[in-house]
């Protein structure tokens, strides 16, 4: 007998406690798909870009910039900007999944985008019973239920194109989303006095080149927290 | 409308999904053969409270849509949805909160 369910059913959990984070995938892959009929890409090249790419909020940037004739190293630099926070999550991922088969490991790592990283950063900590292959299995239920809405979604903004309407606030429903994962997970202190700083941090560091401002922002916020943890754990020792 | 050149895009599409890729990739790959440095696992437990909100703290307060404009109806929202998220530790609540605020009180005003 297992205390621990088995990955299978893991990977259906994944994918089940994704659902909630579709109205956010939902848009943003419809408006990916009109944005991308608007620059004159055709159905191929709109979900070529999602399979190569992966990642949103750099396809939009990056095609943007091409459909404005801006040279072609300009487009992948300001894509690959907006990516770099990808270099965090693998970081906060590999731990997790080290040990666990590498070709797992690699074809999870192409599914490493906000939602499904997100779940999982927030799930491992309190798991931590977990094997490496069920974190993995975790992950990529969620991550594969992302990839297919995206692409459906993406596809049916490409063939409605111009017709949505833009103007009722859409771009708070990526913002919403990421609060969805990180604000049921709040307990403890340090875990806000973290989040305080590297919020604060972020909006003070903004005009920091190449979308570095949050990187160094979550840096500063994780040193934060972990100093509180410190504070908090001499505090209980001397009581 | 121009249409974007093909050669163009498929480098694009192409050379941004090779880096892209490289980033997600690279430290699985790292740590492959290296050990995660001690003290790296006690600092994750803080990452989804610190990278989320560094990208999404800027995002709230000075929105693109608005060019750069503060709108003060999205930092009440997003204050509403953490607040609500962390006491009910729900994430329906969570997002129900955020767009009571932002798309409901955001009509009526």
């Amino acid at each position: 007998m297992r205390a621990s369910p088995i990955p299978s059913s893991l990977f259906r959990l994944g994918a089940l406690e994704s659902l909630p984070l579709m109205f956010a995938i939902i848009p943003f892959g419809i408006i990916w798909g009109a944005v991308a009929a608007a620059a004159g890409l055709d159905l191929l090249q709109t979900v070529m870009m999602s399979v190569t790419v992966l990642a949103g909020a750099s396809q939009l940037a990056s095609v943007e910039l091409l459909k404005s004739d801006a040279p072609i190293l300009v487009a992948v630099v300001a894509g690959a900007a907006v990516n770099l926070r990808f270099l965090l999550y693998s970081a906060s991922m590999a731990p997790y999944w080290r040990g666990a088969p590498f070709r797992t490991q690699a074809a999870a790592a192409y599914m490493l985008f906000d939602q499904p990283y997100g779940l999982c950063a927030v799930r491992y900590p309190r798991q931590p019973q977990e094997t490496p292959v069920e974190r993995l299995a975790y992950f990529l239920g969620s991550a594969v239920a992302f990839t297919l809405v995206w692409h459906v979604a993406s596809a049916l903004g490409w063939s409605v194109g111009a017709r949505i309407p833009m103007d009722w606030g859409v771009d708070f429903i990526v913002p919403l989303s990421f609060l969805a994962i990180f604000a049921p997970a709040l307990r403890d202190k340090p875990s806000w006095f973290a989040l305080i700083v590297a919020a604060g941090s972020a909006l003070l560091l903004r005009g920091l080149p190449y979308g570095l401002g949050p990187l160094v922002a979550a840096g500063i916020g994780v040193a934060a927290g972990i100093w509180s943890e410190s504070r908090l754990a001499g505090k209980e020792a001397r009581s | 409308m121009t249409a974007v050149d093909p050669a163009r895009f498929w480098i694009l599409a192409l050379a941004l999904g090779a880096i892209t890729y490289a980033m997600r990739l690279s430290f699985m790959a790292l740590m492959r053969r290296h050990a995660p440095p001690p003290g790296l696992i006690r600092a994750l437990k803080f990452a989804p409270f610190t990278i989320l909100p560094a990208i999404l703290a800027p995002m709230v307060v000075f929105p693109a849509s608005g060019g750069g404009a503060v709108d003060p109806l999205r930092i009440l929202a997003a204050v509403a949805a953490l607040v609500v998220g962390a006491a009910t530790r729900s994430m329906l609540a969570t997002i129900g909160a955020g767009a009571a605020v932002f798309w409901g009180l955001g009509a009526l005003l």
